[in-house]
């Protein structure tokens, strides 16, 4: 819900081969309204999205009138400060009105544009019209998070603490989710599966050193409900399933593709265990990798072109032999980032 | 087995309240509270650590550790005051300007705090003003997170506010998070960096001497 939608201009002068099925939709200027950066230069957010002026930042409220975002002074993006989960023994049952009190469910386009009892059509209506468009590969975004969705109801530490303790109650929760998100998957996929390549899960499980969770952990919790979604998207429709989880996700991998991951990106190859030579080498002939075309800790914002031309370069022979490799630089190109190193790292990767 | 290596063991499995009930009834017995901390509560934070670090618990049982470990020093801390029980070191805890994730922040001053240390969690968000009020204040260590490679730029202007203030020589400034690494922290003229919270005890022991 926080990235900027890359206009045509710039996905052609890249020639960059896929679009979010978000982008058939929103297309009007009734969709937008004018808003500011925190660095001062002019933007436009959905009309969906309003953020309110506090004394030290900026706020996000939800329909009920919570605050549930906030974006700090000298910060460039909004967190969750709502956790509806967070104290005594919620009730399960009411998992979709408290995911509606979460800030990840501000949701990016087409969001509310097809709600209502001509949203289906809407939907379809959008999904044709830019498949009939392009010929660029069209992304789901769908979701269907798990353990994130954990963080986002108790907070991250009393979630991972629950695995630990009331395991019983956070099996509940995970199996509730996963029920919700095959329900919304089924009538997803029946209006636009014929009409997307990828659809994109997403699940955030690991840090810079490993996963959260013990690949025990993840076996026995969330891989039963992953596969639930993951299977169930590919008998539902002609798509390939693509994950984002952030991190060092090696020692889960072979239970991720065993559930049914097609792709996954970012392939943070600067993490522990994550060098794109001893990816590619182990996994490369079971999954693609969706990333790892160029770090964005220290070589994307700091390096000089010359040093992303050589390192983009580097990652592409070690990644692509073979196919198995969508390129993409590794996670979101933010604000620090030098322009001329955006222009470096595209060029030099289509011009390999 | 005595209550102090029951407290350890509760502390090491994060069972909250048994942790709780063997420090009292460690305490009742007349255990004096420096073996406590040290033989229970510190001796589990190293055991954590190292099960940690050996791949065999992973971050849910490091935090219900921990957690324990809060619990069980909540119950022991006025007896270390009463006793004059010295800590390892006074540290002042904080995510940087501009940034509110702050899961790894708290991991750390939980572990810090059951390794010995005497721990000022100033939260997320904080400004340079208020690092350079505790290293004023007497804090010896100014410990700051970042989860991206625009906030971490902030540590830089922490690091420049204690100098102004004339106070950068009286503390140590280790910092942690995703971005962060060695090489920065010569960058930012910063004393030590570390990868997860059992490293940053370690790396702090080493910088302190204690």
């Amino acid at each position: 819900m926080q990235l900027a939608v890359v206009h045509d201009d710039v996905l052609d002068r890249f020639d960059v081969d896929t679009i979010e099925l978000g982008r058939a939709f929103a297309l009007d200027d009734a969709d937008w309204k004018e808003w500011t950066l925190p660095d001062g230069s002019p933007c436009e957010i959905p009309v969906w999205t309003s953020p309110e002026r506090v004394h030290d930042g900026w706020v996000l409220r939800s329909k009920s009138g919570r605050i549930i975002g906030k974006m700090p002074d000298g910060g460039l993006y909004f967190e969750a400060v709502n956790w509806p989960f967070l104290e005594g023994t919620p009730d399960h049952e009411a998992l979709e009105q408290a995911m509606a009190e979460c800030m990840w469910s501000i949701p990016h386009p087409p969001g509310p544009l097809v709600e209502g009892p001509d949203g289906d059509r809407l939907l379809v209506e959008g999904a044709r019209r830019l498949r009939e468009s392009t010929d660029r590969a069209i992304l789901g975004e769908f979701g269907g998070a798990l353990m994130e969705w954990g963080d986002f109801l108790y907070r991250i530490d009393n979630f991972l603490a629950m695995l630990v303790e009331k395991p019983d109650r956070a099996d509940d929760l995970i199996e509730r989710l996963t029920d919700l998100f095959v329900a919304q998957l089924e009538k997803y996929l029946a209006l636009v599966g014929q009409y997307i390549d990828v659809i994109v899960f997403y699940d955030d499980m690991c840090m810079q050193n490993g996963p959260m969770i013990s690949p025990k952990m993840y076996r026995e919790r969330f891989k039963p409900n992953h596969a639930r979604m993951w299977k169930r998207a590919k008998d539902l429709a002609d798509v390939k399933v693509l994950l984002h989880v952030c991190g060092s996700f090696r020692a889960l991998l072979p239970d991720l593709i065993d559930a049914g991951v097609d792709a996954i990106n970012p392939v943070q190859t600067n993490c522990k265990g994550m060098d794109a030579a001893g990816l590619k080498r182990d996994f490369g002939e079971q999954m693609t990798f969706w990333g790892g075309g160029c770090d964005t800790q220290s070589i994307l914002p700091r390096a000089t072109p010359e040093q992303v031309r050589d390192h983009v370069k580097q990652q592409v022979d070690t990644l692509r032999p073979g196919g198995g490799f969508v390129f993409q630089q590794v996670h979101n190109i933010l604000a620090d980032v030098p322009p001329e190193n955006i222009v470096a790292m595209f060029d030099t990767a289509r011009g390999l | 087995m005595g209550q102090v290596e029951e407290l350890r063991e509760a502390v090491v499995s994060g069972e909250v309240e048994i942790a709780v009930e063997k420090m009292n009834e460690g305490l009742a017995a007349g255990v004096s509270p420096e073996v406590l901390l040290r033989d229970g509560v510190n001796a589990a934070m190293s055991e954590v650590g190292a099960l940690y670090e050996a791949g065999e618990i992973f971050i849910p049982e490091m935090l219900v550790a921990a957690r324990a470990t809060t619990a069980a020093l909540n119950v022991l801390k006025p007896h270390l005051v009463e006793q004059g029980v010295p800590s390892r070191g006074k540290v002042a805890i904080g995510t940087v300007k501009g940034d509110l994730h702050d899961i790894g922040k708290n991991l750390v001053a939980m572990f810090l705090e059951g390794s010995g240390f005497d721990v000022v969690d100033l939260g997320a968000d904080v400004s340079p003003e208020r690092f350079v009020a505790e290293a004023q204040g007497g804090a010896q260590v100014i410990a700051m997170s970042a989860l991206l490679t625009t906030t971490m730029m902030n540590m830089r202007d922490v690091v420049a506010a204690l100098e102004n203030a004339q106070v950068r020589d009286r503390v140590r400034v280790i910092v942690g998070g995703a971005p962060l690494s060695d090489e920065y922290v010569m960058q930012i003229r910063a004393d030590g960096y570390a990868p997860d919270a059992s490293a940053a005890v370690g790396m702090l022991c080493e910088l302190l001497q204690v």
